[in-house]
C-alpha cells in the first residue's frame, strides 16, 4: 500500500461516506502513478505514514513543527512540550525593567494545532529508547518516531558553582528560565530599598543568550534610575570579554553614568562560591561581595532529554553534523537550539528558529531519500539598554569545508557613537522583532 | 490494482505501518472478494461491471493526476511540494524562511519592520542591493545581514517575495 494512496483517499472523500469513497479507488492510485512517473518523492508522498517527534516547544521546537508541516503537510508531526503556555527568555529583561507585563512573554500552541495539524502533547518526554526509536511520555504512552528532533534548551549544572543549587536559587534567583524565577527576581528588585546593591554573577562561555546578563543589568539600571536612583549594580564576570561589550559600556555610561560596574575575570570578577543565605559571593582571589539582591546565572548544559537520548558529549552539549544538525552519536536524532554545539552561532532564540528551518528541510529531504539544500542560518540579537536605546549583533552562517562559520564580510554589531535616532530605531525594531518571531514561531498575533 | 498495493519498505514506526496494513486491507477488500468470486463464473454482467469500473478508474486517475499537478502549481504556500524545486530554489526558500524572524511568516507581518510579501520585485531587488552596497543611510541591521548572500541570491529573494500574495489566502 503506497502512502500516497492513504492520504489521497481520505482527501478526496470529502462529502462522500467512507464506503462510497472506497469504491473510487482510482483516485487513490493517482499519486502512486505520478510517483512511478518520476515525480519528486516528497511532493507526492508528503511524508504520509511517517512520524517526526519534536521534543521542546520553544523557539527551536515549535518552529521545527510548523515548518515540517509547511514542507510536508501529510507528515505526522508530534510536538511534546510540558507547558501549555510557553514563556520566552528573550524580553524577560524588559519585564524585569518594568517595560513589559510578564504575560506578554507567553505563547500558546493553537496555531500549530489548528492551522498546521501538529499533534501537541503537553507532557514530559521521559525514557528514550534511541535504538528502538521510541520514547515514553510522563503518562506512560509510548511514541515511536521515524525521525526525532530535540530542542530541549538548557539545564543548569547545579552545584558546579559551589553553594549554588536549586534551594539557593530560591534566595538568589537565576531567572534564566522564565517563570516563577523571573517573578521572584522582579519582586526582590521592587522590595529592595533605595541605595541597595544588585549583584549579577555571569558565567563562562558557552551559555544561553550571550548578551543576556548585560542587557539584564541595563534593564535593572533603568528601573533603579526611575525608582531607586542611589542604588548600585555590580556585574561579576567569569570572562574578560563579552558580547557587544563596547556598545554596552557606551550605553551604560550614556544612560546610567556610574551606576553599573563591570568586573572582568582578570580584575577578580570570577565568582567561585555563593552563600545564598547571606546573599554573599566569593571571588577567585577571596574577595567577598554582599548584595541586597543577588542574581546568579549558573553554568549550563544541554537539557536532560538530550543526555537520555545519548547525544551529549563530555562538554555537556551535543555535537552534530553541521549541514543537517543530525546527532553525530545517534542517527535519526537531530538537535537544535541552545542544547547544540554550533559555535560560532550563539545560543539565541533567533538562531534556534533558523536552525529549526534548516533541520526541518533536512529531515523532510532525508525521509524522501533526497539531498537537503545548502544550508544558511542567520542571527540577530537585539539588546535593549534603555527604552530608546537598542543595539544589535547580527550574523549569517554557512558550512565551509565541513565546518560552521560566519559568512566572511557579513554580520557584526551596531556602530559605536551612532546618532540617537539610530539607537532609537534599533529599540523600536527590537519590539518589532519580538512580535515577528513570536508570530513566526507560535503564531501569536501582535496585540493592538 | 497491483500498482497501488505495492509496498513501501522504509516505514519504520509500528503504528503507521499497522495503520497502513489496516487501511490497505479495507481498501482492497472489495476487489479481492470480487476477483475471487468472479473468476470461476465470469458472467457477462460481471465482466461489464469490471470493465465499467476500469473505465471510471482510468478517468479518475487522469482527473486526480491533473488536479494534483494543478494543485501543486497553484499552491499559495510556496514551501509545499518543495522538492519540485531546483537545489538553488530550495536554498532560496530556506534563506527566505529566515527573513520571517523579523518580517513574520512569509514576510507578511506589519510592524515597525515593513512586510515584504507581494512588494514589487524591482523595489525589493533595488533595496536589497542598496543595503549590500551601503547606499541606505537609515539602515540598521539589514546591510550586515545581506552581505551574507550573493547578488544572485538577493535577486532571487526579491523575486521570491514579490511572487507571494500580500495577505494570507
Amino acid at each position: 500500500m503506497s502512502p500516497s494512496t492513504l492520504d489521497m483517499a481520505p482527501m478526496n472523500a470529502k462529502g462522500m461516506n467512507r464506503r462510497e469513497a472506497l469504491k473510487y479507488l482510482g483516485l487513490a492510485g493517482a499519486g502512486s502513478l505520478l510517483a512511478a512517473c518520476g515525480m519528486p518523492l516528497y511532493a507526492t508522498r508528503g511524508g504520509a505514514g511517517q512520524r517526526v517527534v519534536v521534543v521542546g516547544g520553544g523557539f527551536g521546537g515549535a518552529t521545527a513543527a510548523k515548518y515540517l508541516k509547511r514542507l510536508a503537510p501529510r507528515l505526522e508531526v508530534v510536538l511534546i512540550e510540558p507547558q501549555r503556555r510557553y514563556y520566552t527568555c528573550p524580553f524577560t529583561n524588559l519585564y524585569l525593567g518594568g517595560l513589559r507585563e510578564f504575560e506578554t512573554l507567553g505563547h500558546g500552541y493553537d496555531e500549530l494545532r489548528n492551522r498546521y495539524g501538529v499533534r501537541v502533547i503537553h507532557d514530559l518526554a521521559g525514557d528514550v529508547d534511541s535504538e528502538g526509536r521510541r520514547l515514553t511520555l510522563g503518562n506512560g504512552e509510548q511514541l515511536s518516531w521515524d525521525r526525532l528532533i530535540l530542542s530541549p534548551g538548557i539545564d543548569f549544572r547545579w552545584g558546579a558553582l559551589e553553594g549554588y543549587d536549586e534551594a539557593a536559587a530560591e534566595k538568589a534567583p537565576h531567572a534564566w528560565k522564565p517563570g516563577p524565577q523571573s517573578r521572584l527576581l522582579r519582586q526582590q528588585l521592587v522590595d529592595m530599598p533605595d541605595g541597595g546593591t544588585f549583584i549579577l554573577v555571569a558565567p563562562e562561555n558557552p551559555f544561553r543568550c550571550p548578551p543576556g546578563p548585560y542587557e539584564r543589568v541595563s534593564m535593572v539600571a533603568h528601573y533603579f534610575k526611575q525608582h531607586k536612583p542611589r542604588s548600585k549594580i555590580l556585574l561579576l564576570d567569569a570572562k574578560d570579554n563579552f558580547s557587544k561589550q563596547g556598545l554596552f559600556m557606551e550605553g551604560w555610561r550614556e544612560n546610567y553614568g556610574e551606576m553599573i560596574e563591570w568586573v572582568g575575570r582578570s580584575s577578580d570578577g570570577k565568582v567561585v562560591r555563593v552563600d545564598a543565605e547571606n546573599l554573599e559571593v566569593e571571588t577567585e582571589f577571596g574577595e567577598i561581595h554582599r548584595a541586597s539582591v543577588l542574581n546568579v546565572v549558573p553554568p549550563q548544559q544541554a537539557g536532560l532529554i538530550a543526555k537520555r537520548t545519548g547525544v551529549v558529549d563530555g562538554t555537556g552539549w551535543t555535537p552534530v553534523n553541521p549541514r543537517t544538525f543530525e546527532s553525530k552519536a545517534v542517527p535519526g536524532v537531530y538537535v537544535i537550539g541552545d542544547a547544540v554545539e554550533a559555535a560560532p552561532m550563539p545560543k539565541s532564540g533567533f538562531v534556534a528558529n533558523t536552525q529549526a528551518k534548516v533541520t526541518a528541510r533536512a529531515v523532510v529531504a532525508d525521509l524522501a531519500g533526497e539531498e537537503p539544500p545548502e544550508p544558511s542560518w542567520t542571527n540577530t540579537c537585539y539588546s535593549v539598554i534603555a527604552p530608546n536605546w537598542g543595539i544589535t549583533v547580527a550574523g549569517v552562517y554557512e558550512v565551509h569545508q565541513g565546518e560552521l562559520r560566519e559568512v566572511p564580510g557579513s554580520g557584526g554589531v551596531s556602530p559605536l557613537a551612532a546618532a540617537p535616532d539610530f539607537r532609537q530605531r534599533e529599540a523600536l525594531y527590537a519590539e518589532a522583532w519580538y512580535a515577528a518571531i513570536a508570530q513566526d514561531t507560535w503564531g501569536t498575533r501582535p496585540a493592538g | 490494482m497491483i500498482l497501488i498495493s505495492s509496498g513501501r519498505s522504509n516505514v519504520r514506526t509500528d503504528e503507521p505501518r499497522g495503520l497502513t496494513r489496516l487501511r490497505g486491507k479495507a481498501l482492497l477488500a472489495p476487489y479481492e472478494k470480487k476477483v475471487r468470486h468472479c473468476y470461476p463464473r465470469r458472467d457477462s454482467a460481471e465482466i461489464r461491471e469490471v470493465l465499467m469500473r476500469l473505465v471510471v478508474l482510468v478517468g479518475l486517475i487522469a482527473l486526480g493526476g491533473a488536479t494534483f499537478i494543478l494543485s501543486l502549481r497553484s499552491s499559495t504556500e510556496p514551501t509545499q511540494g518543495a522538492s519540485a524545486e531546483t537545489p538553488f530554489e530550495a536554498r532560496i526558500a530556506l534563506v527566505a524562511a529566515t527573513c520571517a524572524n523579523c518580517h513574520g511568516t512569509d514576510g507578511r507581518l506589519r510592524t515597525a519592520i515593513p512586510p515584504i510579501a507581494g512588494m514589487p520585485e524591482s523595489f525589493l531587488q533595488t533595496q536589497l542591493l542598496a543595503f549590500k552596497n551601503g547606499e541606505v543611510p537609515a539602515a540598521t541591521v539589514m546591510p550586515r545581514l545581506v552581505k551574507g548572500y550573493t547578488d544572485e541570491e538577493l535577486k532571487a529573494l526579491a523575486s521570491y517575495f514579490a511572487a507571494l500574495p500580500r495577505e494570507r489566502e
